[in-house]
């Protein structure tokens, strides 16, 4: 689903003493069927930016299109299901918002809110745990029982149960170890293969260089950049005074090139790095 | 006289209805002033370790002795008194409507005088930077400013071993280097002893000594050059390579003439750069 922004702002607590804007002026096209990176400080604007595109937060002002749906300051929140079924949003430490009695229950939730029979959820239940990569037999366990990664993927597995076609994360390893990072790193870039657009918000510069193809930063709730990984990250002084990080392949590059290495290579992560070096040494 | 603050000697925990000890015959010092990371694959053992230290957890088999107390039901409050613990979320341990009334909850709960707590409230929170924000809503803080607020409390109580659990994880990069920083800094300035549960390969090479456990057993204690330069070791304990010591690898399997002994980021960048000289 192609997703565009036009001319978007938006204030939050408008007209109040407490006015503060959140975006301005956001132009954007994102493509169907990419691994979109979203990085930028906190406070940049891009956690509001991806609650506008389920309509979770509307406009002020602009035009937002999701597919076929448009959405302006004027939309109503009746029509909103289908929109939401499509966009499948995965917050935060997803895990907090577990709440039934057990996991198929859970996972269930979120099919039948949206329509589907009971049969039906039940098989998207079954569907989504096997994608998260946990048993079955978890189906009947309490979501309480298991450990918090589980209890991630739990939650992870309510939101792809809805089948939806784009997907956005919101930081989504947090708090994981580096086999649970890696884990569910590898689950989404598999859903992005297999046709899901992918839409990542993340502090983490080595998932943006190993996972994404297109990358916006955000600065003070505008669109500072967008490009591909290598076109973002080429520019180490941009990167610095946008309070942002280099991957650590760029690093290490840029201070051999310091040194006197001459290459025009641009290594974005590891295994490029090593080639780079073992190529021009 | 030994200069360990805490020792450990032949340590056996089992959960009931477990089939296994989760740890097993553990024996260690941790030296004063130290900074130990404790690592291990989750089951290792680290969070059970953690727990008996601090008297959460009781077992009978085997001694901890800690800034010469040994650990009973007589002596557990004194020991919780050593010790300061901050834990992963952030979130979790806020109590107090503004972040000074937060830092001086510990406080009130021990029965310090008022004016005194004032005093060390204001202390502590100019030690993490944070004497700025003594008014605001916890809340309203970054995730490394409120986890600075969770060390500000723990330093108000002013305790001589500080353990972080996971401390980190939850932040953003430049917010895991703030709290590393100001725990450094902490460190020399207050003579703490630190020790760290991490996933965080990066921030287990700054420690000073490396605790590994594996499956309730530890697999070695030594300092990070030693243990990263430890194949086996790493393998057996599911250790990731540091990004530096994993580049350095990679190249010499790929034949290129630089050491295998340890380096830093830019010892590792001039030895690269001497071996292309050196052609």
């Amino acid at each position: 689903m192609e997703i565009s922004f036009k001319q978007v702002g938006f204030i939050y607590q408008q007209n109040t003493p407490m006015e503060n804007i959140g975006l301005e002026d956001i132009n954007l096209t994102i493509n169907d069927h990419s691994f979109t990176a979203l990085i930028g400080h906190t406070g940049s604007g891009k956690s509001t930016f991806v609650q506008h595109i389920n309509a979770l937060l509307k406009p002020t002002s602009g035009e937002i299109k999701v597919g076929e749906k448009t959405i302006t300051p004027e939309t109503n929140n009746k029509d909103l299901k289908p929109l939401r079924q499509q966009v499948g949003m995965v917050f935060q430490f997803p895990e907090s918002q577990l709440f039934e009695e057990t996991v198929e229950r859970d996972i269930m939730f979120g099919p039948m809110n949206f329509g589907m029979s009971e049969e039906e959820a039940k098989q998207m239940a079954k569907k989504a745990l096997h994608q998260v990569g946990l048993p079955e037999e978890y189906l009947e366990k309490s979501p309480f029982d298991l450990s918090g990664g589980q209890m991630r993927r739990v939650a992870i597995a309510g939101v792809l149960a809805s089948n939806p076609k784009t997907l956005i994360l919101d930081e989504p390893t947090a708090g994981l170890d580096p086999e649970g990072r890696l884990e569910m790193m590898t689950l989404f870039n598999n859903l992005y293969h297999e046709g899901k657009s992918i839409i990542l918000v993340t502090h983490n510069m080595e998932d943006v260089v190993n996972y994404a193809d297109d990358v916006v930063v955000f600065n003070h709730g505008k669109v500072a950049k967008h490009g591909t990984p290598s076109e973002i990250f080429a520019d180490e002084q941009w990167i610095k005074d946008n309070n942002l990080e280099l991957p650590r392949s760029v690093e290490f590059m840029n201070q051999l090139k310091a040194k006197g290495l001459k290459t025009t290579d641009n290594p974005l992560v590891i295994k490029e790095l090593i080639e780079t070096i073992t190529n021009n040494i | 006289m030994t200069n360990s603050i805490i020792q450990i000697n032949d340590l056996n925990y089992r959960y009931e209805e477990a089939a296994d000890n989760a740890l097993k015959n553990i024996t260690v010092d941790i030296e004063q002033n130290s900074w130990t990371a404790i690592v291990g694959q989750n089951g290792s053992g680290k969070s059970t370790l953690t727990k008996l230290l601090n008297g959460i957890l009781q077992t009978n088999e085997g001694k901890i002795v800690v800034n010469g107390m040994e650990l009973t039901d007589e002596t557990v409050w004194d020991i919780r008194k050593v010790i300061g613990i901050v834990f992963q979320n952030p979130d979790n341990q806020f109590v107090g409507a503004t972040v000074e009334d937060d830092v001086a909850f510990g406080l009130e709960n021990q029965g310090i005088a008022q004016s005194e707590m004032k005093e060390r409230v204001i202390s502590a929170l100019k030690k993490v930077r944070m004497e700025e924000f003594a008014t605001r809503d916890p809340q309203s803080l970054s995730g490394g400013q409120k986890q600075r607020v969770a060390i500000a409390g723990v330093i108000a109580l002013e305790p001589k071993i500080i353990i972080l659990d996971e401390a980190t994880s939850m932040l953003d990069p430049s917010g895991r280097r703030e709290i590393i920083q100001i725990i450094q800094g902490l460190r020399k300035e207050l003579d703490l002893t630190v020790i760290s549960i991490t996933h965080d390969v990066e921030e287990v090479t700054l420690a000073s000594d490396v605790l590994v456990l594996s499956k309730g057993v530890i697999l070695k204690k030594d300092s990070p050059e030693k243990i990263f330069t430890d194949k086996d070791l790493l393998i057996k304990a599911g250790l990731q390579l540091p990004f530096v010591q994993d580049v350095q690898q990679q190249l010499i399997a790929k034949g290129v003439s630089i050491p295998d002994t340890w380096h830093d980021e830019e010892g590792l960048i001039e030895e690269i750069w001497k071996s292309h000289l050196n052609k």
